[in-house]
């Protein structure tokens, strides 16, 4: 069996096509072989809470904080989650949740990321 | 926040120390901004430095010096902005760090607050011994933090302090500001004389 590699260029700027038979070995970056994870799925591993300082060291990454329909509190906390995971968070301290007086009044949650100094890479 | 109280945010910068009588004066970044001009927070070598200031709700792992208060009470654009301009104005005060920072959401039509001590790494005690003085607290009104920095120092003075350490900063509600400190007197050389 002849083993065929074929490396087809395109327009200027295009990204090269290559054709890799079966049975060859492919180079594949590790991150690129796991599924990819939802904003949601990053967002799961956040720890979200009221306190303002945890007995481990902490940096701040951001200001992160979440508005929704009322009712909706529960997505609310999954966004806040997901947009501290998105600054590359582990924790999101000192959150406050507003809950709408009106009903047509959002809910608001809001704290700082933090990242562990700490964490083993 | 309307409908219910602020909640106290005390943040003591335990390590922190703030000295009396040598030391440039503890100022709020405000103060050093008008005396840069309005320009200073647009300063390359201050976007530069700014880059490098850390942000810790906590305190720094190293003995450090107080600088000021730093805080961001004005509407911004966003929250990453606001933490931005918080770490422009610690870098005007040649910080390395913002330590105890605190973050209250505004409500509708309110202005974001965030806020913290600017510090550097220094040891201005050096293993020196020290007497204390007494703990002294001022309170000033929002916004005038500089204030009650400047009366907190010119009471540890009056005391025959050369040091304030455990310097804390209370943003208590909407309206006040508040400013503790231990007054102390740290003897010139590592052990007292007898």
């Amino acid at each position: 069996m002849i083993a065929l590699g074929l490396m087809a260029c395109g327009a200027e700027g295009e990204s090269p096509i290559v054709l890799v038979p079966a049975g060859v070995a492919y180079p594949v970056r590790a991150e690129a072989a796991l599924p990819p994870q939802s904003a949601a799925e990053n967002g799961a591993r956040v720890l979200v809470t009221p306190a303002r300082r945890l007995e481990r060291p902490t940096e701040v990454v951001g200001v992160v904080d979440a508005h929704e329909a009322s009712g909706n509190e529960s997505a609310a906390l999954a966004t806040l989650r997901a947009r501290a995971a998105s600054l590359g968070a582990d924790a999101v301290l000192g959150v406050e949740f507003r809950h709408a007086e009106e009903n047509h009044e959002p809910v608001h949650l809001s704290g700082l990321a933090v990242r562990y100094l700490d964490r083993t890479p | 926040m309307r409908g219910k109280p602020w909640v106290a945010a005390l943040f003591l910068a335990t390590s922190a120390l703030f000295a009396v009588g040598c030391a440039p004066a503890m100022r709020s970044a405000h103060h050093a901004e008008e005396a840069r001009g309005n320009d200073a927070l647009s300063d390359p070598a201050v976007v530069a430095a700014a880059s490098r200031v850390r942000v810790i709700p906590g305190k720094l792992d190293c003995a450090s010096e107080l600088l000021g208060l730093v805080d961001v009470h004005e509407h911004v654009d966003s929250q990453a902005a606001a933490l931005e301009l918080l770490k422009r104005r610690a870098a005007v005060l040649g910080a390395d760090a913002v330590t105890g920072v605190e973050f209250e959401h505004g409500e509708a039509g309110e202005a974001t607050h965030l806020s913290g001590s600017a510090v550097r790494c220094k040891d201005l005690l050096r293993g020196r011994r020290y007497d204390v003085l007494g703990k002294i607290e001022v309170t000033a009104a929002m916004d005038r933090e500089d204030e009650a920095l400047a009366e907190l120092k010119a009471r540890a003075r009056a005391r025959g302090a050369n040091l304030i350490i455990d310097v804390g900063f209370e943003h208590g509600d909407a309206t006040t500001t508040r400013v503790v400190g231990t007054a102390v007197r740290a003897f010139e050389s590592p052990t007292p004389s007898p």
